[in-house]
């Protein structure tokens, strides 16, 4: 018997019993749906985190660092690579691919203003690292226009009610005063009393700075829209020359000799993994160590992996009850058609083309339900997506169904079948013809 | 097969075959001898327990006996796989059965049909109208897209001889095919089987336990009692249907008359 008839006697039986096959089929939808539904979640948080995480701008970025130089706590025991000058940094920008090359110095700082006081990581860049993307940002003000060591700063949204500013346009002008992030106990603290809008009050600290403490003051002049600067949308932004001046202000040991860098940036124009990989490497030839955003999301990306799995076991419980399901209806199948097998079987269906009918019918019905399962699992996504942004009043997209979740969902769906197929098929198939006959 | 081939199409030799109930033997076929010949149509009769169904099923390749020798063609039908059975069944056998053996979910075409699907040996196109050919010559080209719930019995017997000439076979097998029907269909049957055997030179081997249909139709009658063959008369004249018939063995299809042991 051929293949293509073999799927069509089958389709044709399950036809002759609808109401079985369409619960069966329910029964394997609802473990798919459960298994989508758990999958995809994790897959829309693992997006969601990498889409906060993650802004183009990091993506075409390479952080080169010195191998093995002093770090800011300890000596590191491996032989020290080459030092990052400004000639070795300019020497990154004539590689192919590469955008711009800085020196960056990114300093733990304590930020201050208005008697309140916020641990913030700074970064210090020159003018050329200064890109539409970072203009684009800006929701007040301006970022500064010449490397000179004016002691401005462009602080990031997400601080300004820490700091006590009602909003970004209130920011620009006031003077921020930036010391190491060591100096917080100097400060003396004490709590206010604030009116809640509900009639209670609210506890919070005020700072008073000692006279003798040595600070930077800087001026704010321009406020960056946080969230699309992802990851580093903590950063406070200060002229390079600046952030060399704050460094020192720690009081901290340097070993690092005069005019070589803590870090630099090497800005790409192909934001590829693959062209990322090369630039890397060429770099690392150089004697640097190197850092990009994939190797920091490369470990999340196992993470998820492996939550996947787990909520795809838990899932999978739903098949396991589907799997008795299709056994049970198959081999209810066998049974009231013992006397059709027999006919068959007289008319010249070889043990295999009875096999493949049944195991083709278990397969039909997991191909069905993985299909049902998914188009259920896809729409609950998108219906509590649709919940949570209207709840959220902003577009949530948390629910992430990707082709290859539905393929292997129905690959999955269709061997759960399979295998609950195969006893019935295989004892549907060793019936001897002429007790199969006698069978009413 | 050769038409001019003179040696039988089938051989049995010592064929036993016992069931077991509980603790119970029952020797269907007890060392059963017979030859059936190209183009004969042989009558086998005998009571109910005789072993004439039996005989058919392993005839059929349906059943395997448990001892003997079966030869057809000159090759040994014993020992061959459940493919090469499933095979046999296919291109060389038609059945017709008693209780006609449709499929109750086909229509009578599909039912036809289905013995060229499993062949596979044609198109779908071409077997549908292979199928309707085969309904019109048993008279039911208007009846093609009925199920055999909607049939008459006489109806689903004139399908399930459609289907048994589906694939062209050259033996054609019927048990007890006219018991289910009423004397006048069951005439209407037995004739289309007769012209089946006389025009298209088929083998036909009729089980019944109805002497007269027997001597009436076939050309050569076997009375089977306890497994074994008790009577073979070839060669049925009209003066044999004459002949006296033992004094202990009722004239008529009383299946539970005595089998008398002489001749």
């Amino acid at each position: 018997m051929k293949l293509s008839e073999v799927g069509s006697y089958a389709l044709h039986q399950l036809r002759q019993r609808p109401l079985r096959t369409i619960l069966t089929t329910c029964g394997v939808a609802v473990g798919v749906t459960a298994l989508v539904v758990l999958v995809s979640l994790a897959s829309g948080v693992e997006r969601f985190l990498i889409k906060q995480f993650t802004t183009s701008d990091l993506m075409t970025r390479i952080t080169v660092q010195q191998r093995g130089g002093p770090s800011l706590f300890q000596d590191r025991d491996e032989k020290p690579g080459p030092p990052l000058t400004e000639v070795a940094i300019s020497g990154l920008d004539g590689l192919p691919g590469v955008v711009a090359a800085y020196p960056v110095v990114r300093p733990f700082v304590l930020a201050e203003a208005n008697e309140r006081v916020e641990p913030a990581a700074a970064s210090a860049f020159p003018v050329r690292a200064i890109t539409q993307s970072y203009k684009d940002a800006l929701l007040e003000g301006a970022y500064w226009e010449s490397d000179s060591a004016d002691p401005v700063c462009v602080v990031p949204s997400s601080v300004l009610a820490e700091l006590g500013f009602v909003s970004a346009k209130d920011a620009i002008g006031k003077t921020l005063a930036v010391t190491s992030f060591m100096n917080e106990q100097r400060y003396t603290k004490r709590w206010v009393e604030l009116p809640e809008p509900d009639g209670t009050t609210r506890r919070e600290r005020r700072y008073t700075r000692p006279k003798d403490l040595d600070v930077r003051e800087l001026t704010v002049i321009g406020v960056y829209d946080s969230e699309q600067f992802g990851l580093e949308g903590m950063y406070l932004h200060l002229p390079l020359a600046e952030g060399m001046l704050v460094q020192k202000a720690h009081g901290l040991p340097d070993r690092r000799k005069e005019g070589e860098f803590q870090a630099a940036i090497v800005k790409i124009s192909d934001p590829d993994p693959i062209a990322v990989d090369a630039i890397q490497i060429a770099i690392s030839e150089r004697g640097y160590a190197t850092q990009t955003i994939y190797d920091i999301l490369k470990p999340l990306e196992w993470v998820f992996f492996v939550i996947k799995g787990l909520l795809g076991v838990f899932g999978g419980i739903g098949l396991v009850v589907a799997f008795f399901g299709i056994a049970n209806t198959m081999l209810m199948a066998v049974l009231e058609r013992t006397r059709e097998i027999g006919v068959l079987k007289a008319l010249g269906a070889r043990d295999r083309d009875v096999r493949r009918i049944f195991l083709c019918e278990a397969l039909t019905i997991g191909f069905l339900g993985g299909l049902f399962g998914l188009a259920f699992g896809w729409a609950g996504g998108g219906l509590a997506d649709m919940i949570l942004s209207s709840v959220a009043k902003r577009e949530v997209s948390v629910f992430l169904v990707t082709p290859a979740l539905a393929a292997v969902v129905i690959g999955i769906a269709m061997f759960v079948a399979g295998v609950a197929g195969l006893y019935p098929a295989w004892r549907a198939a060793r019936l001897i013809p002429v007790e199969a006959l006698r069978r009413d | 097969m050769n038409a001019t081939d003179t040696r039988p199409l089938i051989e049995l030799a010592g064929i036993h075959k016992s069931y077991r109930f509980g603790q119970t033997v029952v020797n269907a076929l007890a060392g059963l001898d017979l030859k059936i010949n190209r183009g004969e149509f042989v009558g086998i009769i005998g009571r109910s327990g005789s072993g004439k169904s039996s005989l058919l099923n392993v005839l059929g390749g349906l059943d395997q006996p448990s001892k003997g020798e079966i030869l057809v063609d000159g090759r040994p039908l014993l020992g061959r796989s459940s493919d090469a059975l499933a095979e046999y069944r296919r291109t060389t056998v038609g059945f017709i059965f008693q209780s006609f053996n449709l499929v109750s979910h086909l229509t009578a075409l599909e039912n036809v049909a289905l013995p060229l699907r499993l062949a596979g040996k044609i198109s779908r196109a071409e077997g549908r109208r292979r199928a309707q050919d085969l309904l019109e010559k048993v008279g039911l080209g208007e009846r093609t897209g009925h199920r055999p719930s909607e049939l008459s019995g006489g109806e689903r017997q004139r399908v399930a001889i459609a289907r048994a000439l589906a694939n062209d076979p050259g033996l054609l097998l019927a048990d007890e095919p006219t018991g289910n029907l009423d004397s006048k269909t069951a005439e209407a049957t037995m004739e289309m089987i007769r012209r089946l055997h006389e025009d298209e030179q088929r083998t036909v081997v009729l089980v019944t336990h109805d002497r007269d249909q027997a001597e009436r139709y076939c050309q050569r009658v076997v009375e089977m009692a306890d497994g074994q063959v008790l009577r073979d008369r070839d060669a049925l004249g009209p003066d044999w249907r004459d002949a006296p018939v033992p004094a202990d063995e009722p004239a008529s299809e009383d299946p539970a008359g005595d089998a008398g042991g002489q001749s």
